[in-house]
């Protein structure tokens, strides 16, 4: 310890002890009830009782469970190519070309990212609307009749939550590429350019490469979100019609607050928690390689 | 020459991307601002994409007395603003002591606040349920301003924690030898020099607090103290009635931010850039 705060001990505890405490009370213990409640059966009012891996058994035989995967990976998968895809051209052009505007577009593509998701999710359900709705509407001008209503299709629907989902994030994620490619010296692409290197090569060179651990956080970020994708779900579709859109987030809601199994939820807690934070490490030990290359 | 050519083909494909994506990412907002503005006639029938052919600024009028929206705008100001100086003033101090003395003990606190950051929500939000019943906070604004300022510690403690390092160690060298105490140093030297990060904080759990669902979903259920996002998702159902009052609602709900990006949009594309860092 630095001698100059050998004898400040009491106000440094002072300084830390409010954020170790709430800390400690709303993420902490929390976090570990939850992994002991998953092993109880319990609906929050009377005695909880011990019930071993029955949670588990439950969630793993449960009819919902394959749908909520399913559509989590398709939740990860068009949100990862939506944000990243689109957010790394458009970043690398933004970062790249100079141009009239191009602060006004960097704005304009942020500014989703600020809405509420209450706001985003019912704009789209307007937007999605099987009568009145902008797409159909645009269909109907343009005299196709594809008409439908979009929320309510079984895959298309889970597709068209994601859609909104993807529309409001992926400002976010072009401006953290934009920061990352902005960061790399300018002496690199002058050096190649006396090289005799075209954009093309630049890009494939110099850009991607330095900001590949930038982009890899993104895609991080979009496949564990497709786990715990619940607000815009919930908002939009509520899961359903039926079953068709449920993930693991919404399926924990409707055990805590339609069923009154704080049990269960927990349990389905627990696999979300494992899930995203093994996708993770998962992620970053199969891309580890991938880095050393530069 | 042909050269040339080739690459003015690029730009234009470039430049048409760039104002597509454009397109896709504003007329939708503008689109909700023209309906709000519109009757259903014409918002279905007669002009489902222009701007309103005569504004009905009564639907502004319905939607605030229809929805509440006063009442909801007042619970998120106050929940936003006492979870944002709570988060704030707690991770300024805690990361402070964080960054000067590296012990084993608040290397530990420092690790295990960071963890904080890969927890999905969902894994604490039963526990809270209950926690916030046994406490009897349920339905007051206390059991969502504790719960926000304690979620908001591992981002802020991440940004701080490199602002206070790169503070030379000098500072407080100087004021202890002239005598000064701890939190005298702290207040009148130390944080001082804080002041752009702290205004990039404040902006950036503002509007996270502003706009969080989730957690407001699962404790609040009386209607007096939903916050705006929650007390939106309450008048989903009524797409079928009247467009306009809604999408006014929207509107309004969005006021907040939308003023903020105007004044601070730099500021705000910074701490998002921070954000992204915490992987």
């Amino acid at each position: 310890m630095n001698i100059l705060f050998k004898k400040k001990k009491l106000p440094m505890l002072i300084f830390v002890a409010p954020t170790v405490i709430l800390f400690g009370v709303i993420v902490i213990i929390p976090l570990l009830q939850s992994a002991v409640m998953g092993f109880t059966e319990w609906d929050g009012i009377n005695e909880a009782t011990y019930i071993g891996l029955k949670n588990y058994k439950k969630l793993l035989k449960s009819r919902d469970l394959m749908v909520a995967i399913r559509n989590s990976v398709l939740f990860s998968v068009v949100l990862t190519v939506y944000q990243v895809g689109i957010g790394t051209l458009l970043a690398y052009i933004i970062a790249n070309f100079k141009f009239k505007g191009r602060t006004f577009f960097k704005n304009i593509y942020f500014f989703p990212v600020l809405l509420s998701v209450s706001v985003v999710g019912q704009l789209w359900i307007s937007i999605y609307h099987g009568d009145f709705g902008l797409i159909n509407q645009t269909f109907h001008l343009l005299g196709l009749d594809w008409q439908q209503n979009w929320l309510n299709e079984p895959v298309k629907g889970i597709i068209a939550v994601t859609i909104a989902e993807g529309w409001k994030g992926m400002g976010y994620h072009m401006l953290l590429i934009y920061a990352a490619m902005k960061n790399v010296p300018e002496v690199y692409y002058e050096a190649a350019t006396i090289d005799g290197a075209n954009k093309k090569s630049q890009f494939l060179h110099i850009t991607l490469p330095l900001t590949i651990p930038t982009i890899k956080v993104s895609v991080v970020m979009c496949i564990t979100f497709g786990f715990r994708a619940f607000e815009m779900i919930y908002l939009m579709t509520g899961g359903g019609p039926g079953n068709y859109s449920t993930t693991l987030p919404i399926m924990m809601y409707e055990a805590l607050f339609g069923l009154q199994k704080y049990g269960y939820g927990s349990a389905i807690a627990v696999v979300i928690v494992v899930l995203c934070v093994g996708l993770m490490l998962l992620i970053n030990k199969l891309t580890d390689r991938f880095d050393e290359q530069y | 020459m042909k050269k040339i050519k080739k690459i003015s083909a690029s730009r234009i494909i470039m430049y048409f991307m760039v104002a597509a994506y454009g397109f896709v990412s504003l007329y939708p907002i503008v689109w909700m601002e023209f309906y709000s503005l519109k009757n259903n006639e014409e918002i279905f029938v007669t002009n489902p994409f222009g701007p309103p052919l005569a504004a009905q600024w009564s639907n502004y009028a319905k939607a605030i007395a229809q929805f509440n929206i006063p009442l909801y705008f007042k619970n998120s100001m106050l929940v936003s603003i006492a979870s944002m100086v709570l988060g704030i003033m707690f991770s300024l101090m805690f990361t402070y002591v964080i960054a000067r003395v590296r012990t084993r003990t608040t290397k530990f606190l420092h690790n295990l606040i960071l963890i904080g950051m890969f927890i999905p929500i969902q894994a604490v939000m039963t526990p809270l349920i209950v926690m916030v019943k046994s406490l009897h906070l349920s339905n007051t604004r206390w059991s969502l301003i504790i719960p926000y300022a304690a979620l908001s510690f591992p981002f802020a403690v991440m940004v701080l924690y490199g602002f206070y390092r790169s503070l030379p160690i000098e500072l407080e060298e100087s004021a202890y030898m002239e005598g000064a105490g701890f939190f005298k140093t702290y207040f009148a030297i130390i944080l001082p020099q804080m002041k752009s990060i702290i205004s990039v904080l404040i902006i950036y759990q503002f509007m996270t607090h502003w706009n969080e669902f989730s957690l407001a979903l699962i404790l609040i259920t009386k209607d007096s103290m939903k916050t705006m996002p929650l007390g939106l998702a309450g008048f989903y159902g009524s797409m079928s009635s009247e467009w306009g009052p809604i999408g006014a609602a929207l509107v309004m709900a969005s006021l907040p931010v939308i003023i903020m990006y105007l004044i601070f949009g730099n500021k705000i594309s910074d701490a998002m850039t921070y954000s992204g860092m915490k992987n």
